[in-house]
């Protein structure tokens, strides 16, 4: 077990290596620097001068190679355009970015999985319907457009939530969050319903029934725990994109979360924000994924039988698995 | 293992729990206007007045540092100026320097008197080695061009001598995002923050700043001038208008910057707000086409630039975007109502909107080419909806004297890239804007050779050797004279092609006090203050 | 060995023909399928029966009128007619969702079948490449691509396409695997036919159903990608009339003349609704566990 940690956090290693390298030289090849951007009314020998100290009179290479030998010193640099440790403005944002991711996904799994049981229960029947064309509706919407419509209506008609900022706490939270649990909501009440009807008619619950064992906890316990594992590869994903900044729905709410760090980044030309940023949200993601496969194990002991063509990760428990039997 | 795991995610959530805590704490300092809960120790003429007003901002203020901030309205309020430019009545007036004068009759060097008994907001006092080190360090070319060396008398009293005379170099030193003046002390022991400290009426609180989205500061206690009634002052940078005007008239925000161009009726039929207008005070905002100079297809062929200035109907692109307080240009590219400028009897070629007259000189554009005119690349940047709508306006009526014109678009790094570095074929032509001052030399950075701003890519000695004259010059009779020649050559040549002035605006809730809006788009929110 | 190749193509056409079966009693699959067979037959026509002229044509007069009967979704800011300009758009949204698509397809199914196929080192590079390029956000990744490239439709098209990529490659490996070690492939092998044959006619062919179905989910979210990125100010340029592009200019007036956005949206959902029902109920019909 924790050498298996260990090894997915060594995993990191290639991973940063790569999103660093491509993202910088992505951004540092994009048409305009940030130098130019901060001195649009520089004098020349000025300018010059500054173009020297950031190795701009070099190739890309060169300024990619200091960007590495500085991370491997564990420094992130600091941001060209806000003369900051991205380290420091990362961290500024991150709180933003993990109360609204965590308050969308707990929003989303406190309704749909509910939903999707009830809907797998019964399937075929009028809620089971209703439910799935109200989840494939919430797929189908844009999300800036749906918070663009609730902003309008919430904020401006009704006058009873903010349109947007993080300052006045709860209140704040509940406009961005529904526009994001939206999606998430439909991906997962689909999923859920799916897993479960993938289970609820297997040998095993038949056999529980049989003994006598409720339908309610035949459902609850046995089907549901069995269902769990793709769900929570669903939450596991929406968590991760969710880390990453939900770049569009902070731009409906402006809300100060990550993504909207970097893209305010791109558009200054600001690589070293803007690759630092990036290889901390692929960290987080990675994090998150790590533990998603640590909750494999405890939603479902058996993996081994059910998942032998899995992905990379379903691979890692399997071997896992493996190493316990 | 099981304890192992359960563990992990037992620190996942403590994670998770501290970091929505952490979040809201600055959120329940900062923002409790409507909060009744006055401290006691407050002076009576302060409780009458909210603790901290809010006001959204639609553009992104970026480093610490004043000389290489581009954003006024922030540089305005915790810094201040050597010498004030008054918008309303056009004068200088003294600020931390409370005199100044010319030594000798060539403009190149300045006398400064400073004020007394000025302290930065960290407490160290204000004095003439601030000043020579605020201008020594000065990366803009408005300053370093012309900076040479300062002669310091005593702590209240210094020579500026300038490598050239500028006989605007005081107007010059109006401008904070030139030369608002920073502590010696403070950014020599910090390079980093030291330049955050200034003299001005607020201070930057760097603790509850969240770079790039809410900008905190706290009243200066110990300011030498008149001090603000607000204690704290929130900048929250909005992007979107809409959501701008929905903080607004949810009472988010006191006031805030550039309402959308259609919130305009939305804002003036709501009698909870005020619709404030900045037409007529400080810069206008000129909104231009220019001509890559430098290696355009169209540059080198001058009865073309001529036709497409002839075609441009300056009222329709006005009306297709319906800035309210716009001012139609006549013709010179000189600021709005400034001294030297040029007037429509100074020009030589009538290039006013004429479509026959278009048309025979696009014929004498194909005959000077010797064929077909090619299809002329327009660049533009895609960030606001009056870059596009004046684009699309230039194309049709190119059109309309047969001239195709395709728009490219960038974000604005990219235009500066492009103008900054063009190659043949880039672009041709380019619609932009540009801040021009309210003050003499209103257009003469547009025109210097290998500047950022001028656009044009022009470098032509006609136009620097002009230029110099006009600032060498104490006598306004020959600096007129030169103005007026360069802004007759630029018209006449068809370089930059005037539109017009466009006016920022704002709004604000009806109760809301003390902001002076201003026509370049950064109002003074120094005095801002909501009665409690 | 000729019979038996008879015998999987013919075992392959009644599969189709049983997935269509099965694919025709969905009816929310039907309606999907109605509504994408009117929009692609818009899509490929609009230029022959729109005039440029009622799409881009500026009339200052007429801007911003509510929905009436001479302008059915009203009028944008410059006077232009929103009906029209929706009916336009299809065409590019659908064709970027399409070519999107096509892009993450021809790039990522080779990939997958060669990390798949091949296993071993080939397997581990593509899939930790894979594994990077879904470490960086997708829409960071296709901002970044359109601010390296500029901002031309194919740029934005390769930028939405290459955010996917790594979902098409680790679907179709899945799928390779179940199938490398079948019969029939073993066969190919031992009659010497090299890989890229045994990959194209043996392989790839039997493991469609996963790729088919993913392709008709993502040209859904292309599409809602593209609008994104239009959204953010960096999508397709105007003045054609794509429906983010539509949604964004009409974001502006969203206070005073909210159908301006609300059109464009509706339009996008019903889009993506369409390929959603027909994604689903192709899923349901190629893969009849699920559906009992």
């Amino acid at each position: 077990m924790y050498k298996y940690v260990l090894k997915r956090i060594l995993m990191l290693i290639p991973i940063i290596l790569g999103v660093s390298f491509i993202v910088y030289i992505m951004m540092d090849s994009a048409q305009g620097n940030a130098l130019d951007v901060i001195g649009i009314d520089y004098s020349a020998e000025k300018l010059a001068e500054l173009y020297h100290q950031y190795g701009y009179d070099r190739s890309v290479f060169y300024r990619y190679f200091i960007y590495m030998k500085n991370l491997f010193h564990g420094s992130l640099g600091s941001s060209m355009i806000y003369k900051k440790d991205v380290w420091d403005l990362y961290l500024q944002r991150l709180p933003a970015t993990l109360k609204l991711a965590s308050a969308s996904v707990l929003l989303s799994i406190l309704f749909s999985i509910p939903l999707g049981i009830v809907s797998a229960k019964h399937h075929g029947s009028l809620v089971d319907n209703a439910s799935m064309v109200g989840a494939l509706v919430g797929l189908s919407m844009p999300n800036y457009w749906l918070g663009l419509m609730l902003a309008v209506v919430f904020s401006q008609k009704l006058n009873l939530l903010p349109s947007g900022g993080n300052l006045q706490g709860f209140k704040s939270l509940i406009l961005p969050a529904i526009t994001i649990g939206t999606g998430l909501m439909a991906t997962m009440t689909r999923t859920t319903r799916s897993s479960m009807l993938d289970v609820i008619r297997q040998d095993y619950l038949r056999t529980a029934r049989a003994k006598g064992v409720p339908e309610k906890k035949v459902i609850n316990v046995h089907a549901l725990r069995n269902a769990l594992i793709p769900i929570i590869t669903v939450v596991g994903t929406e968590m991760g994109k969710a880390l990453g900044g939900a770049v569009v729905t902070e731009n409906v709410f402006s809300w100060p979360g990550v993504g909207r760090l970097v893209i305010e980044g791109v558009n200054q030309r600001d690589t070293t924000l803007v690759t630092g940023c990036i290889i901390l949200t692929a960290v987080m993601v990675s994090i998150v994924q790590l533990v998603v496969d640590i909750l494999y194990a405890f939603a479902d002991p058996r993996l081994r039988a059910q998942y032998s063509t899995g992905r990379k990760k379903r691979a890692g428990i399997e071997r896992k698995g493996g190493a316990q039997a | 293992m099981k304890k192992f795991l359960s563990l992990i995610l037992v620190m996942l959530m403590v994670v998770g729990l501290a970091a929505c805590g952490k979040t809201d704490q600055p959120a329940a300092g900062g923002q409790q206007p409507a909060d009744g809960q006055q401290p006691a120790q407050n002076t009576p003429a302060a409780a009458s007045y909210a603790e901290t007003v809010t006001v959204a901002i639609d553009v992104l203020p970026s480093s610490y540092d004043p000389g290489s901030n581009t954003f006024p309205i922030i540089n305005r309020i915790v810094y201040d100026e050597l010498i004030n430019y008054n918008k309303l009545t056009k004068e200088l007036e003294p600020a931390l320097a409370t005199a100044w004068e010319w030594v000798g009759d060539n403009c190149d060097v300045l006398h400064l008197d400073l004020r007394e008994g000025v302290t930065f907001q960290n407490g160290n006092p204000f004095t003439a080695e601030d000043v020579e080190f605020t201008l020594a360090r000065n990366p803009n070319t408005n300053i370093a061009d012309y900076y040479d060396h300062c002669e310091i008398i005593n702590d209240y009293s210094l020579d500026v001598h300038l490598s050239a005379g500028n006989s605007d170099f005081p107007y010059i030193l109006t401008n904070t995002l030139y030369a608002g003046v920073i502590d010696k002390e403070s950014c020599e022991a910090d390079p980093d923050y030291g330049t955050a400290i200034g003299t001005g009426p607020w201070a930057y609180d760097l603790d509850n700043t969240i770079d790039g989205d809410t900008y905190v500061f706290t009243r200066n206690d110990s300011y030498w001038g008149d001090k603000p009634e607000t204690k704290q002052l929130i900048l929250r940078y909005i992007k979107e208008s809409s959501s701008r005007l929905i903080a607004l008239q949810n009472k988010e925000v006191a006031a805030f910057m550039t309402v959308g161009e259609t919130d305009v009726p939305v804002v003036q039929g709501d009698s909870s707000l005020t619709y404030c207008s900045g037409a007529g005070v400080g810069p206008a905002k000129m909104y231009y086409i220019g001509f890559n100079m430098k290696n355009g297809k169209a540059a080198n062929n001058l009865y073309l630039r001529q036709a497409i200035a002839c075609a441009m109907n300056n009222a329709e692109i006005i009306a297709a975007y319906g800035d309210p307080g716009a001012v139609e240009s006549d013709g010179a590219f000189w600021g709005y109502d400034t001294p030297f400028r040029a007037s429509a009897s100074d020009f030589q070629e009538d290039l006013t909107f004429n479509v026959e007259h278009a048309k025979e000189l696009v014929e004498k554009a194909k005959e000077a080419a010797g064929g077909e005119i090619p299809t002329l690349k327009l660049l533009s940047n895609y960030s606001k909806t009056v870059n596009s709508t004046m684009c699309l306006a230039v194309q049709a009526q190119c059109k309309a004297i047969g001239i195709d014109v395709e728009i490219i678009e960038s974000d604005s790094a990219g235009v500066l890239a492009m103008t900054k570095y063009a190659e043949p074929g880039d672009y041709d032509m380019i619609q932009y804007n540009v801040p021009l001052e309210s003050w003499p030399s209103a257009a003469n950075r547009m025109f210097v050779q290998d500047s950022n701003n001028n656009r044009a890519i022009l470098n032509d000695d006609h136009v620097t050797d002009l230029l110099m004259k006009a600032a060498a010059s104490s006598d306004d009779s020959v600096r007129k004279e030169n103005y007026v020649a360069v802004q007759t050559y630029i018209h006449d040549q068809a370089v930059y092609i005037p539109v017009y002035y466009g006016s920022r605006d704002g709004a604000q809730l009806a109760e809301t006090e003390g902001i002076v809006w201003t026509n370049d788009g950064y109002p003074e929110f120094t005095y801002v203050r909501v009665p409690a | 060995m000729k019979n038996q190749s008879a015998a999987v193509v013919s075992r392959r056409q009644s599969k189709a023909g049983e997935i269509w079966h099965r694919f025709r009693k969905n009816k929310g699959a039907i309606l999907g399928l109605g509504i994408l067979t009117v929009l692609v037959l818009v899509a490929l026509t609009v230029d022959l029966w729109l005039p440029e002229e009622k799409i881009n044509g500026i009339n200052v007069l007429e801007k911003l009128q509510a929905p009436s009967a001479k302008h059915l979704f009203g009028t944008d800011e410059m006077g232009r007619d929103l009906f029209w300009r929706t009916v336009y758009g299809t065409k590019y949204s659908l064709a970027i969702g399409f070519v999107a698509v096509m892009v993450s397809a021809v790039i990522g199914v080779p990939l997958g079948a060669a990390a798949g196929y091949y296993g071993k080192t080939v397997e581990t590079v593509i899939m930790r490449l894979s594994d990077i390029f879904s470490a960086i956000p997708s829409i960071l990744l296709a901002i970044a691509v359109v601010s390296v490239l500029g901002r031309t439709t194919g740029n934005l098209m390769l930028a939405v396409g290459i955010a996917a990529v790594p979902q098409f490659t680790r679907i179709t490996r899945a799928s390779v695997l179940t199938v490398k070690n079948e019969e029939y492939v073993e066969a190919a092998r031992a009659l010497g036919k090299t890989d890229l044959y045994i990959i194209f006619k043996h392989i790839l062919p039997n493991c469609l159903s996963p790729i088919i179905v993913q392709t008709t989910l993502r040209v859904a979210s292309a599409i809602i990608s593209a609008s994104s990125l239009s959204f953010l100010g960096i999508g397709i340029k105007p003045p054609m009339p794509e429906w983010g592009a539509l949604l964004t200019a009409g974001k502006t007036y969203i206070m005073g003349y909210s159908y301006l956005c609300l059109f464009p949206g509706l339009a996008i959902m019903i889009t993506v609704l369409a390929f959603n029902l027909v994604g689903d109920a192709l899923r349901d019909a190629m893969d009849p566990k699920l559906k009992n």
